[in-house]
């Protein structure tokens, strides 16, 4: 694990953007969270219970990130990170299929199939304890397809917890005002798609390993 | 005296429940395309105080917006 890359290694001249890319991503970024900011102070005004919250708050967060990369004038780090990673033992296309199909029922069990156990166990606690802590906020009432039938567009990156939750909480009704219902559908929304980072991640580390001649020696770490 | 009574406009409940979720979103995020735990937790800690302050600003502007703005 040591001579993987960290956050404070120097910047290789590839990864630095040009006047004009930094410009177009500054003011891209800007444009975006001023875009969010309208968007959640129209959808304030017109619905009470500001729905389209969640977008607008993804959008501000979006475009800070593109800002930021603009003042800073590199790329997230993700790339060039990549692209100094040490790969492992190749991941037969079998294994990755599986893999992407453990990781889509149960937030990190891909990675726990490819030996990423740390990830993995990060992943499975972040993701769950997010999507559990929106189920209690709803009050159960978060996971109905015939009501929300809109938040399964999210549900759907976190099949196996969605499933699970919509078996168990199926039978309720909403029959009181509760308080805290829109943050436990924002709170379930979001665990679902950092599911879908999760899976991406999972897919670019299988890809990484998959470029690699074959190790002889047994399975990865 | 000013960012205290525009913090004040900011609902307290609602604002309690952004860390946590901020924290889930910096975890993840920061976990992708990393390897090494100590280098993804130090990244987690940074996006989750960046996302945290950045939201309450963000929400501290739209909060003055309505109250002194639009009315005026």
């Amino acid at each position: 694990m040591d001579s993987q890359p960290t956050d404070s290694q120097p910047l290789d001249s590839r990864h630095r953007y040009s006047s004009r890319q930094r410009t177009i991503r500054l003011a891209g970024g800007l444009a975006l969270t001023l875009f969010g900011c309208v968007f959640f102070a129209v959808s304030q005004s017109q619905d009470e219970q500001n729905r389209g919250a969640a977008i607008a708050i993804l959008a501000i967060l979006g475009g800070l990130s593109w800002a930021g990369q603009g003042l800073r004038g590199h790329r997230e780090g993700a790339t060039f990170r990549e692209e100094a990673l040490p790969a492992g033992p190749p991941i037969s296309a079998e294994r990755t299929v599986a893999g992407l199909l453990a990781a889509w029922a149960v937030p990190g069990l891909g990675h726990w199939i490819i030996g990423r156990r740390a990830k993995a166990i990060l992943f499975f606690a972040t993701i769950t304890t997010c999507f559990l802590l929106g189920v209690i906020l709803a009050q159960g009432r978060n996971l109905s397809y015939e009501r929300d039938s809109v938040y399964f567009l999210a549900y759907m990156f976190d099949a196996g917890q969605t499933a699970l939750g919509w078996l168990l909480t199926r039978k309720l009704e909403l029959t009181h005002k509760i308080p805290y219902l829109q943050l436990g559908f924002l709170y379930t929304a979001v665990a679902c798609l950092l599911n879908l980072v999760a899976m991406m991640d999972f897919i670019a580390t299988c890809t990484r390993n998959a470029d690699t001649p074959p190790v002889t020696g047994g399975e990865e770490a | 005296m000013m960012l205290g009574a525009l913090l004040g406009l900011v609902k307290l409940s609602e604002f309690l429940f952004l860390p946590p979720i901020c924290l889930a979103i910096a975890l993840v995020t920061s976990a992708a395309h990393r390897e090494d735990l100590r280098d993804i937790l130090r990244h987690a800690v940074r996006a989750w105080i960046v996302l945290v302050v950045g939201i309450l600003l963000f929400m501290v502007l739209i909060s003055y917006f309505f109250e002194w703005v639009l009315p005026g």
